[in-house]
């Protein structure tokens, strides 16, 4: 009994322990990956041979040879990179093969990967070779440029405050000073960039593949042979988010064509179309990151590529067919309304919260997108219905009648058979 | 010559080490009935699953109508029709329901009035469309009766048919496989009334742990057992001494009294009535009445079975 | 007794259809008769019914508060639980009448005149396929009158997921014979049918759990030996057991592979007659006999 519990013990303390302990850091090789996705270029790390590298077909991606301290993070239960640590460029070109036979040999490159409207705002761009190299340049002259014309603004607008100051102190004197002219703020700096690094550009047909580094001295690269999988999409269609009046932060979204949109009747719904691509969840969730342990390889889900914000949408219902442009719309904070805020066309100047086609869901309505010369975009179709909502009593009672039919034919039979009572003996 | 409706050649079922049935030879001949005997567990519904196919024999062949069993049993089986040992009654069916399925299953033409005209048979009119779960195990047995019938089977296989009836049921079913017989029906008979038997079966075959001990007409295995007939005579009064004084004559073999009951055995070979008669005047006796005991199929099976047993043990 | 001019292949036909297919036609009714006029199926389907009531009531329950609901299929979740419970139903039944049959001596019975063990199994089997068939209108009727009730759309899609169910379901009946036909006893077959069916569900629910726990590699981890297993022996059992036939077919429909449904169904056929085949070779190696 006592053996029984020290060793429960140490089974319960193991865990523990282990999560306890300082992470063991190992040197070794990984790709460091920048997968093109549509939210962005998504970086990734491959350590280990198991982790298969997936890539979108018809898009390019860089896979970056990198010598790192690896260690394995258990609260996420996966494999980590400590850059600062170490972060050497691995030399060599990538061998890709196929069914055993050579594809190519990809050479490293110089990359560097922009982003015109800021960080978290997309699209990302990805520039390799001279390009990069010049692009990068190029920003870090628009940056200093900025740098410097903001701190000119800072300045200007400082003494701008002093002379507006003095201006003020002056007219409570009685004085009569012209107010000095405010400073014109520079136009905010959006484009970002990262550094320039070397990978290898990675835009292959659609297939399964297998890739290694051979080093100068041409030799495998140890640890470095990976499976890649390029994949594609399944399916184009329209996706629409939508954001009920009701609910503006908490947006749905209406991703398979044919699906079927349920509002209350009068209820105000913001519909924003995209263009969307279906691709399998397993591989879409390995390419955003290798190690994850979701995704199903028999499950599909939809991204979306681009906004159609510009393309008309045509509503059919009971009142007949109208079409509607996109807008944009701002939430205004107000007090006494239900809601405690109200959706509204912003006024000129002020900045919008989002932007949507205004249905107002009144009995069924049919929705398509319009392309521009007015016919129907494939896939965008959706209907809006509005659903009974009322009493529960229907779903209850419903139910009951195959039972009342059972119950009816059972009843029927035993009325052949007779009722009960043996037969006389004959 | 015809061939035998059925016949076994060699039948031998085994069931881990025991032995059912072994090297069984018997053969059924075209429009007879044929009783077959034995005590429980001598092998007799073994035998008669090999017969339909639902058992597989470990040794030896069936041949029904000439032709092994196996060579097409589904189209020979429509030309049999049987009464099992616990035959089983759909319990959510009426009488006519359970009737119409297997006329339905058989392919029978015209259902409703052969069901009919059978339940009206076997008296079972009144009651077709009572739900036959209800029915007394008595009726059960006639409605089997009527579904082993239905089809107009060329070979009945019974066994136990007149199980749980009472004697009027015993003397309907008598009836009417007699009538069939005279039809041309074969029938196999597996009971253990060897009054019955007796009454119905041309030839019987008696089983005794799996072996077939005698297969035989009725009379012949009686007069196996003819070594010494039996006369029962009944006297008007008692004499005294007269068992002594018929044991004197050559002919008697054996004499006891009880009051006026007179049993004796005498010699086989000839008819010794009259001999009897006049010893009996002879002796101051007036005989009222004189029969000749004929030995009982009951007889011939206990003394063949005790036999059989006796030859297994010595 | 063929007619005059009568072909010797309508010959044989006529002869194969007295000597065999009529029997199990008349089998066929009876079984089919039997089960209609009892309560049990038709409970099953309202119980079916219910669970799709309660799921609806929860999206309408949705659209009410939230004032917005987007859903592919209202009855999709609804189908998914009714067509299994009814498979499940399917083949729990067929498996109870055979071997209650056998324990009963009613095989034996039938086994006196033209009824051979494969005919016994294929009129069970088509008396169950045709019952489910029938369950399944009663269900679609259910359908019909809770999407009129609560204006949640019933899709095409849903009406040919159910009908092309009957595949998976006839597998399901199937695997329910073959049980009955090794399994001699009624309480030890409904146990065991009873206990493939919710041990393929429950493997399958295990499975999507395990998948969603995080794994880590670097100790000896027990989630990710029972994931590892989870997975593995749920890849045979979607193919060996008819319940991951029913999850497939259903999956691909509400997808809208129709073309992966149909293959399923008809994959689902194949498994359902070479079960069947093992079923009859099984029944007559354990005998018929009680």
């Amino acid at each position: 009994m006592n053996r029984t519990i020290i060793v429960l013990i140490f089974l319960l303390l193991g865990p523990g322990t282990a999560r306890a302990q300082v992470p063991v850091k190992e040197r070794q090789f990984v790709y460091g990956i920048n997968a093109f996705a549509w939210e962005g270029y998504v970086g990734s790390l491959s350590a280990k041979s198991s982790h298969t590298i997936y890539v979108l077909a018809g898009h390019r991606s860089i896979l970056s040879a990198r010598e790192t301290l690896v260690y394995f993070w258990p609260i996420t239960g996966e494999y980590r990179a400590d850059w600062s640590g170490l972060n050497a460029s691995v030399a060599g070109n990538l061998e890709v093969l196929q069914a055993g036979h050579a594809v190519t040999v990809l050479p490293r490159q110089a990359y560097v990967i922009q982003y015109p409207n800021g960080p978290d705002s997309g699209p990302a761009i990805l520039y390799v070779g001279e390009e990069a190299e010049r692009r990068y340049r190029a920003f870090v002259e628009a940056r200093d440029q900025y740098r410097d014309a903001l701190a000119r603004y800072l300045e200007a607008r400082r003494r701008y405050l002093e002379a507006l100051d003095k201006a003020a102190a002056a007219r409570q004197r009685g004085t009569t000073v012209p107010l000095p002219t405010a400073p014109e703020e520079p136009e905010q700096f959006r484009l970002f960039s990262s550094d320039v690094h070397d990978g290898f550009l990675i835009n292959l047909p659609l297939g399964n593949y297998t890739i290694r580094v051979r080093g100068p001295d041409r030799q495998i690269v140890a640890g470095s042979q990976r499976t890649l999988v390029v994949f594609t999409h399944r399916r184009e269609a329209v996706g629409f988010t939508i954001v009920p009046q009701t609910r503006w932060t908490v947006p749905e979204r209406a991703d398979e064509p044919g699906s079927t949109i349920y509002a209350r009747q009068d209820q105000v719904l913001y519909f924003q179309p995209y263009a969307a691509r279906e691709y399998n969840d397993l591989a879409y969730t390995r390419l955003v990151n290798p190690q994850s342990a979701e995704g199903r390889s028999d499950g599909w889900r939809w991204e979306y590529t681009q906004s159609l914000a510009e393309s008309p949408l045509q509503l059919a219902g009971v009142s007949g067919v109208q079409t509607v442009n996109g807008r944009q719309y701002r939430v205004e904070q107000k007090t006494g309304e239900a809601l405690g805020y109200e959706v509204i066309e912003p006024p000129a100047g002020q900045t919008s919260d989002f932007s949507g086609f205004k249905v107002q869901v009144q009995g069924t309505l049919n929705l398509t997108l319009l392309d521009t010369a007015g016919r129907p975009v494939p896939g965008s179709e959706r209907i809006v219905r509005v659903p009974r909502l009322g009493t529960a009593w229907p779903l209850a009672i419903i139910p009951l009648l195959p039972l009342t039919l059972g119950a009816a034919v059972v009843a029927w039979r035993r009325e052949q058979l007779g009722g009960t009572g043996r037969p006389r003996e004959v | 010559m015809t061939e035998p409706v059925v016949r076994t050649e060699q039948l031998t079922k085994r069931y881990n080490g025991l032995v059912a049935v072994s090297d069984l030879e018997v053969g059924v001949e075209p429009g007879e009935i044929y009783g077959f005997l034995g005590p429980n567990g001598a092998g007799k519904t073994t035998t008669l699953l090999m017969m339909l196919g639902i058992l597989k024999p470990t040794a030896g062949r069936i041949y029904l109508w000439g032709r092994p069993l196996e060579d097409n049993p589904l189209a020979v089986k429509r030309r049999i029709g049987v009464v099992g040992e616990h035959d089983y009654i759909y319990d959510h069916v009426t009488a006519d329901e359970y009737l119409r399925f297997f006329a339905d299953l058989y392919g029978v033409a015209n259902p409703t009035a052969r069901i009919g005209a059978l339940l009206d048979r076997l008296g079972l009119l009144k009651v077709r469309t009572l739900p036959a779960r209800d029915f007394s195990r008595g009726m059960k047995q006639k409605l089997s009766l009527a579904r082993a019938l239905l089809h107009e089977p060329e070979l009945l296989l019974l066994d136990e048919p007149v199980s749980g009836l009472d004697p009027h049921g015993i003397v309907d079913v008598r009836r009417l496989l007699l009538e069939l017989n005279r039809n041309g029906v074969t029938i196999f008979i597996s009971s253990h009334l060897l009054s019955e038997i007796e009454q119905t079966a041309h030839r019987v075959g008696i089983m005794h742990r799996g072996r077939l001990v005698r297969q035989d007409t009725i009379p012949a295995l009686r007069a196996l057992l003819r070594q010494d007939p039996t006369l029962e005579v009944e006297l008007q009064a008692p004499v005294p001494n007269l068992d002594v004084q018929l044991l004197k004559l050559p002919v008697v073999r054996q004499a006891q009294t009880n009051g006026r009951k007179l049993v004796v055995t005498v010699a086989s070979g000839a008819d010794h009535r009259g001999v009897i008669s006049q010893a009996v005047a002879a002796a101051g006796g007036v005989i009222v009445g004189m029969h000749a005991h004929e030995p009982t199929l009951e007889e011939a099976f206990l003394t063949l079975t005790d036999a059989a047993v006796e030859r297994w043990v010595s | 007794m063929g007619l005059v001019g009568e072909t010797p292949d309508a010959t044989r036909i006529r002869s194969a259809w007295m000597i065999s297919g009529r029997p199990t036609a008349a089998m066929v009714r009876l079984d089919l008769f039997s089960t209609l006029t009892a309560l049990a199926p038709y409970a099953v389907v309202a119980v079916a019914a219910a669970l799709t009531g309660f799921v609806l009531q929860n999206d309408l329950n949705r659209v009410q508060e939230d004032g917005l609901l987007v859903i592919s299929d209202p009855f999709a979740v609804s189908l998914y639980g009714g067509v299994l419970l009814l498979s499940v139903y399917l083949a729990a039944a067929a498996a109870m009448v055979v071997a209650r049959e056998r324990e009963q001596g009613a095989v034996e019975l039938l086994s006196y005149g033209p009824v051979s063990a494969f005919s016994y199994l294929l009129a069970k089997f088509t008396s169950h396929v045709l019952q489910y068939m029938i369950l399944v209108v009663l269900l679609l009727g259910s359908y019909l009158l809770l999407a009129v009730a609560t204006g949640l759309r019933l899709r095409g899609s849903t009406l040919l997921a159910m009908a092309l169910s009957i595949g998976p379901a006839a597998a399901a009946a199937a695997l329910g014979l073959l049980v009955a036909a090794l399994i001699r006893r009624v309480r030890p077959t409904i146990l065991a049918v009873l206990g493939l069916a919710l041990g393929t569900v429950g493997l399958q629910v295990a499975r999507e759990v395990l998948v969603r726990l995080p794994s880590p590699e670097f100790h000896v981890n027990p989630v990710q030996l029972l994931r590892w297993a989870a997975v593995a022996v749920s890849s045979i059992t979607q193919w060996l057991l008819p319940f991951g036939y029913v999850d497939r077919e259903l999956s691909s429909m509400l997808r809208g592979d129709l073309a992966e449904a149909v293959g399923v169904t008809v994959v689902a056929g194949v498994y359902a007659v070479l079960v069947l085949a093992l079923a009859a070779a099984g029944l007559a190696r354990t005998g018929i006999r009680r």
